[in-house]
Parts: C-alpha cells; sequence; structure tokens
C-alpha cells in the first residue's frame, strides 16, 4: 500500500455511496455530510432522481465517472458486492470501503487480488470504515467519540474500534487515524499494511493494534513492528476463546496454537509491542508511553 | 458449512475433479439397488461428518464374495448408532498403486489459494506433517499445471506426478466454482498415469451456499439431524442468525459484535469470572431480533443458574431505540432472573431515535443496573452471588 493514500484522505476527497437509499446507508451519510465531507454522489439501481441528505442519486456508480470520485463507500448487500466494488474500482478510486457482512469468501480473494494490480486500496469487507478526526471520514466510525491527535488505531473489529476511540479520547488521547480493517478472514488490506502507513505519516507518534484470536494477521503485523521506530501497544481479543469455535468473526477461531491469543501476544512482545491485558487497560499504557517519548 | 463426503465427491465431479462411481443411500430400502447399480468390489462410507472413519469402523470393504447381509448389517450398525450419521455412500472400488495427499485452503494474508502436497497420503497424514510442501495461486488466474508440477515432491514418478498435478489444476478451479474455503483430498489414488479422489473433505464458504446446489440426499432428515446444533438454543441461535456459544461459566452475557463481545469474556476472565454464553449478532438490530437475542441469553442464565447477566454494547448508527426496547421486551418475559448490570455506548447517529439518558432510564426502570464504566459492570456481575432480581 502507498503511504501517500492518506494525503488524498480528507474532506476534498470526492465520496460516493453505493446503495445509498438503505437506511443504515442514509444514517452514515448523514454523518459524513454533517462531518463536513465532499459526498458527491450516490447509487441505487432504479433510485435515480431521488436525493439523499443533498446528494444526488444516480442508478449506478458507473454514472458517477463525470465526479471523479476519489473514495467509493459501498453499502449493498453482500451478494452484489463483488460487482459493486468493481464498477467502483472501474472509477479509479483510491480508497474503496465495503460495509458488508457475509461477503462471499471468494469474491474477496478476487477483489483484494484485482485492488493490488489497480492500486485500490480496499478496506473491509464487514467493516466501519476508516476515520482521521476531524480531516475525513469514509464509513460508519462514530466521529463524536474521536478527537483530532497523535494515536493511529488499528482493528479487526468494527465495534472494538469504535470502543477504543471512545476510551482514549475519554482519557485525552486523540487519533490521527483510525481504519477498521474488517472482520472476515480475507481482507482488502492488513493491519501490517496499515502499520506502514501510520510509521509513515508524521501525525502519527504511536500506535494502537486491536488483534483477535484466529488467523495470521498478527504475525505479519509483528514483523512490521520489528522495524518500526514508533511505539506500538496491542491488544489480542479472545484470550479466554474456546478451541475451534469461530468467534463471530468468520477469521476468529482457534484450530492449533498459532491461534491462540497467548501465540500471538508472545510474537507481538517479541516484535517490541506492548500488549494490554484488557482493552479497558490501553489508554494508560498509551499515556505512559507518548509521555516517554516526549 | 462442512460437507458430508457424498456431497463433496458430487460437487468435485462436477467441476471435472474424477471421483469413484457410488450412490448415497439415505434409507436401508435403497441400500441392495444401490448396491446393484455400484457394483463389487464395493466400498461402504459412512456419511457423518466427524474424521477417523477408517479408525472407528465407519467404512467397510464389500468383495464380490460377500452376502448382501453384510451391507445391510453395516448400514443398520452405523446408521442406528449413537451419533447421528446420514446415511452411507456405496462406491466402486478403486484399485491404485499408489497414494498422494492434497489440501488446498486460503491464505488469509494474500488472499491467495494455498496448496498443500505430500508424496505420502493415508490416515497417518498427521504423523508425515513434516513432507508437506506448498504452492501459492492467485484467486483470480488459473493455477498453472507447470508450477503445480514444480511444486510437488520430486520423488513423485513422473506418470504419477503429471496426474496429480491435473488433479491439483482441476481441483484448484473446483474449489473456486464450489465456494470452498478448504478442500482435502485424502487420500488422492494414482494408477497408471491417473489420478482419482478417493476421499474428500470439503468446507463451503457459509456466506455463498445460496449460489451451490446442495445435492437432493443433503436435504434428507437424516443428513439434517446430524447437521443440527446439539442443543435447543444454539439450534434456535441458528435459526435466528445469530453466533451463540454455550460456555461452561455461570455469568451470561449480552452483547452486540464480535470483537466486543470478546473483549468483554476476557475482561470477566480477567476479573475471576467466566462466562455462561457467548453471543453475536450479524446484520440490522430490529426490535424483534434484539429481543430474540436477549430471550435467547435470558433463557440460557436460566439454564445454568446463572449469578448475574451482563448486557453491554457498542452501536454506531443502529437504533438505540431498536436495542433497548427489544432488552426490555425480553426481560418483561423473564420476571425471575439474576442481578443484571449494563454498560452501553451509542453514537450520535445512533440516539436520533432515543437519547443515552432515556435508555439508561428504561432499562433501571426494568430493574438493570446501568454504569457509565464496563469494568465497574463487569466487577459488580463478578462479585455478585445469585439472588432474584424480584
Amino acid at each position: 500500500m502507498n503511504p501517500a493514500l492518506l494525503d488524498s484522505l480528507d474532506k476534498d476527497a470526492r465520496v460516493v455511496i453505493a446503495g445509498i437509499t438503505g437506511q443504515y446507508a442514509r444514517d452514515q451519510t448523514r454523518t459524513m455530510v454533517e462531518f463536513g465531507m465532499n459526498v458527491v454522489a450516490g447509487a441505487a439501481p432504479g433510485r435515480a432522481g431521488q436525493v439523499v441528505w443533498g446528494v444526488p442519486v444516480f442508478d449506478a456508480l458507473a454514472e458517477t465517472a463525470d465526479l471523479c470520485p476519489t473514495i467509493a463507500i459501498v453499502y449493498v448487500s453482500a451478494a452484489r458486492v463483488a460487482a459493486v466494488a468493481r464498477e467502483a474500482m472501474d472509477l479509479g478510486v483510491k480508497l474503496l470501503v465495503i460495509a458488508a457482512e457475509g461477503v462471499p469468501l471468494h469474491d474477496t480473494m478476487r477483489l483484494r487480488a484485482e485492488a493490488v494490480r489497480r492500486g485500490c486500496c480496499i478496506v473491509g469487507p464487514n467493516t466501519v470504515g476508516l476515520l482521521r478526526p476531524g480531516r475525513c471520514l469514509a464509513g460508519s466510525l462514530v466521529p463524536d467519540f474521536a478527537r483530532p491527535g497523535p494515536v493511529c488505531v488499528l482493528s479487526r473489529s468494527g465495534t472494538l474500534s469504535i470502543q477504543i476511540v471512545s476510551l482514549l479520547s475519554r482519557s485525552g488521547i486523540g487519533q490521527s487515524l483510525c481504519v477498521a480493517v474488517g472482520g472476515d478472514r480475507v481482507v482488502g488490506s492488513t493491519p501490517a499494511e496499515w502499520l506502514q502507513v501510520a510509521e509513515a505519516d508524521p501525525s502519527t507518534r504511536a500506535v494502537v493494534l486491536i488483534g483477535e484470536v484466529g488467523g495470521q494477521k498478527e504475525y505479519q503485523a509483528a514483523e512490521v513492528i520489528e522495524t518500526m521506530s514508533k511505539p506500538v501497544v496491542a491488544y489480542i481479543a479472545g484470550r479466554s476463546a474456546p478451541q475451534d469455535t469461530p468467534m463471530g468473526h468468520v477469521g476468529a477461531v482457534v484450530r492449533e496454537y498459532r491461534d491462540t491469543a497467548a501465540a500471538k501476544i508472545s510474537a507481538l512482545e517479541s516484535a517490541g509491542a506492548t500488549v494490554s491485558p484488557t482493552l479497558w487497560d490501553v489508554p494508560g499504557i498509551v499515556a505512559g508511553l507518548l509521555e516517554e517519548a516526549r | 458449512m462442512r460437507l458430508f463426503e457424498a456431497e463433496a465427491k458430487a460437487l468435485l465431479q462436477e467441476h471435472g475433479v474424477a471421483v469413484p462411481f457410488g450412490v448415497w443411500v439415505t434409507e436401508e430400502t435403497q441400500l441392495l439397488d444401490a448396491l446393484a447399480t455400484v457394483g463389487r468390489p464395493a466400498m461402504l462410507k459412512a456419511q457423518v461428518l466427524s474424521g477417523g472413519r477408517h479408525k472407528d469402523g465407519l467404512i467397510r470393504a464389500l468383495a464380490e464374495s460377500d452376502p448382501d447381509a453384510t451391507a445391510v448389517q453395516f448400514f443398520r450398525r452405523v446408521v442406528g448408532g449413537r451419533d447421528p450419521c446420514a446415511g452411507v455412500l456405496v462406491e466402486r472400488r478403486v484399485e491404485h498403486s499408489g497414494e498422494m495427499y492434497l489440501l488446498l485452503d486460503v491464505d488469509d494474508l494474500s488472499g491467495d489459494i494455498r496448496c498443500w502436497t505430500s508424496a505420502s497420503g493415508g490416515v497417518d497424514i498427521e504423523q508425515n506433517a513434516g513432507d508437506l510442501r506448498e504452492a501459492h495461486f492467485p484467486a483470480d488466474e488459473p493455477a498453472p499445471r507447470e508450477r503445480i508440477l514444480a511444486s510437488l515432491d520430486p520423488r513423485l514418478a513422473a506418470p504419477a506426478a503429471a496426474a496429480a498435478a491435473d488433479a491439483a489444476a482441476a481441483l484448484v478451479s473446483a474449489m473456486r466454482g464450489c465456494d470452498a474455503e478448504i478442500v482435502e483430498i485424502n487420500p488422492l489414488g494414482l494408477t497408471n498415469g491417473t489420478a482419482m479422489v478417493l476421499d474428500a473433505k470439503v468446507t463451503i464458504d457459509d456466506n455463498a451456499t445460496y449460489r451451490q446446489q446442495i445435492p437432493a440426499p443433503s436435504l434428507s432428515p437424516r443428513a439434517a439431524n446430524v447437521r443440527r446444533s446439539a442443543d435447543a438454543l444454539s439450534e434456535r441461535a441458528h435459526v435466528a442468525g445469530l453466533t451463540y456459544l454455550p460456555l461452561d461459566g455461570d455469568i451470561a452475557l449480552l452483547s452486540m459484535g464480535a470483537g466486543f463481545g470478546m473483549a468483554v469474556m476476557d475482561l470477566v476472565a480477567e476479573h475471576g469470572g467466566r462466562l455462561a454464553n457467548f453471543i453475536d449478532t450479524s446484520g440490522g438490530v430490529s426490535v424483534n431480533a434484539v429481543r430474540e437475542l436477549a430471550d435467547i441469553v435470558l433463557c440460557r442464565a436460566r439454564e445454568v443458574g446463572a449469578r448475574s447477566i451482563i448486557i453491554s454494547f457498542v452501536i454506531a448508527a443502529s437504533s438505540l431505540r431498536n436495542v433497548i426496547e427489544g432488552i426490555v421486551a425480553a426481560l418483561s418475559d423473564h420476571p425471575e432472573r439474576p442481578p443484571i448490570f449494563s454498560t452501553f455506548n451509542a453514537g450520535a447517529a445512533a440516539t436520533v431515535s432515543m437519547s443515552y439518558d432515556e435508555a439508561v432510564e428504561w432499562l433501571e426502570s426494568a430493574g438493570v443496573h446501568v454504569s457509565p464504566d464496563l469494568p465497574d459492570t463487569v466487577s459488580a456481575a463478578v462479585a455478585c452471588g445469585f439472588q432474584s432480581a424480584r
């Protein structure tokens, strides 16, 4: 992923929203418009001519090409994601946020491969998106829980990203960037890729990484953490998760020791991260590290 | 969804993979007709979802000389046994001179298909795991036969390696076509330059079953019985589209969001408690959906004699009113219950329908102790002994 991506993620970005007429998407559109995002168009089949919170609606994303969108947010149902996401990539967007839960695995695998080739960054599926407090909102993260500051938050879980942003803000710690990469087994961009962005981002001084049991993403992240100059505080959800049982997220399942929180914590600590025993201890640890770095 | 062997082979065959001729029977009355159609020698294979069938006596070879009664006895033993069984696959026995192991799965980082092979297959593959060789193939391109061939164990004889590479290429294509998460072939039978799938374990992506053809015997009552959840609450949750896990603790949890639920579970453990369940929603939060979620949690609390219940959630834009109305409606159906402690968080979009303070009032009126701090809530829930709230 190109770290320069962040430069294009601000209120001047031209945002299009697929599936804009559904109730959830309407609510999110309102939040993004009130945040100050430049939402130039929405799309929903058969709804051309409607207006959602001041945003004109077209029948398909392809009809918004003249508006030169740079960010697409996809709120369509899981079965339609593959087709609509390709339509968004055809527009040349730099960031594509896919909210839907339940996208077929092979659809995501193909979309990821295609996005890598085309230089498009996908966040999701199964995500609440990306937030740069005061600068950019692409998705369903809660801007009123956030405040600008020096900490980048990366999380596999949507609810945990919302919660940690809230906890950090209440402790007086603001955020530079928050990305919920998505709860599915395969996602468009991994925490490790976003760690490289955070390392290069001058507004980030520390990173909070929220991982989960299951899969390899935290090991890939550990390899990047070893090379980073900025401190990383990690929390792995599911320390007490039972074996062989998917914990809600498709990817969160302990099948072997490598999948456990204990194994991941060990790898992250070896790489230099400070691991927090619970989510609620994270702000205190971050505050200490920021103080040390002064 | 984990497939029965017979389902897996039918799907693989549709995608051009060679499998032995076979007939799946779910009723004893179909057995002898199937045997006559398949011919002898045959293999009788119990259709169960657990592994280790050879070791458990759930596979039997039927020779030319074996009487029909042998097949009938096998059917009665496996189908009438203690563990649910979805019938028997009657399959033509395939003679082969060599065996290998092949596993296709998904690399969760790159999204590539990974192909793992071993020149030695069979029931002891776990002891030979060190021999596994790995190759990666992009998700949206065909797997080149030459690359598969290069990835195989060089000890394989040329005709066998060529046949295995052809089979692996077909299996990669089938994996995509079937929306499979895992395809495990053990063994792949090799004879005179041909390869045939002798046993297959395939797991289909639950999110893609809507676009896959499921063979008719899968819909039989026996197959449904094998797949049915072991307990009534799990089955109810499955029907409602919820992830529900009964756990062995005595604090029931109502939460929404998988990651958040796991974090609460960890926090409870950190305070010395153990949860009686994990639960997660997917999709929207209508009043009725939340009521069903809450009712399942309250039933679980009653089932285990829970000492307390924790209600905790974070919502960005879902309607807080829907969530609170659903919870309160379920609580009204369960007047006898242990103490309930709650902490929740809702973004501005969520509170358009109901303010945070109003939600607190609703919950407190229903007898729920609300605190703004989740560690305090968990601490109280762990500390309290069982007593009825009313």
